[in-house]
């Protein structure tokens, strides 16, 4: 699963920590998220859109072999 | 229109419904408090202290046979629960992450420790009925010394885990 969550950081200016802090995670968490290591739940994801401001399709994307 | 309104009304208690149950089925874990984990370390530091006795008068005739248990006993109780305070406190964020690493820390602890009281019973037939060895340390403590290898599999899974994030 692909996801635009560095490029949507980049955007606000922030941090991975101060993003963790933003939805109560740790940075570890946003960096597994980032690398694609980790899917998030759909609680954090929509957590992730509301920050954003954007939908939660806009963050994530299915890939071939999803 | 009083169908609609019905429907709708079925929908929304449905939904409602929903929800309970899969807040019910997310995996949480009630633990303690982080500071748990250095009166964990304290409690295992403190097993270990016990045994300095046990080892300086290893050799001494007087301290020989039952005497051995009163340090024993202590010590691997005092050590279990070390290593269960210790594992069972809470990280300083305990988000979604943390909550699958410790399912699947927990799920190859589970692991680890059958297949130590598989190789524990093939070792203890190779010492009964190979090398015809009787009345081992181990053989007193056997059910003590699996549970003390579950949870540090447990621990440095869960630890390796973390450090791979």
């Amino acid at each position: 699963m692909k996801n635009t969550i560095k490029v949507e950081r980049a955007k606000l200016n922030i941090t991975q920590s101060e993003l963790a802090e933003k939805i109560g995670v740790s940075r570890q968490t946003i960096n597994s998220i980032e690398i694609g290591k980790y899917v998030p739940s759909t609680t954090l994801a929509l957590k992730l859109s509301k920050l954003f401001k954007i939908t939660v399709n806009e963050i994530f994307e299915l890939e071939e072999n999803d | 229109m009083q169908n609609v309104k019905y429907i709708c009304h079925i929908v929304k208690h449905t939904n409602l419904i929903k929800m309970e149950n899969q807040q019910n089925f997310q995996p949480k874990f009630r633990l303690l408090p982080n500071y748990f984990k250095k009166i964990g370390i304290g409690f295992v530091l403190f097993a270990f202290i016990i045994l300095i006795p046990l080892f300086h008068y290893w050799k001494t005739l007087e301290f020989a046979g039952n005497y051995k248990q009163f340090f024993y006993v202590p010590f691997f109780d005092i050590l279990i629960l070390g290593l269960l305070l210790y594992s069972m406190a809470k990280e300083k964020i305990e988000d979604e992450l943390i909550v699958l690493i410790r399912l699947q820390s927990i799920a190859k602890a589970f692991i680890v420790g059958i297949f130590f009281v598989i190789g524990w019973q093939l070792g203890e037939f190779w010492n009964d009925y190979i090398q015809e060895i009787k009345g081992s340390v181990f053989q007193s403590f056997g059910v003590l010394i699996v549970i003390i290898c579950i949870l540090i599999s447990y621990i440095l899974t869960f630890n390796s885990m973390k450090k791979k994030m």
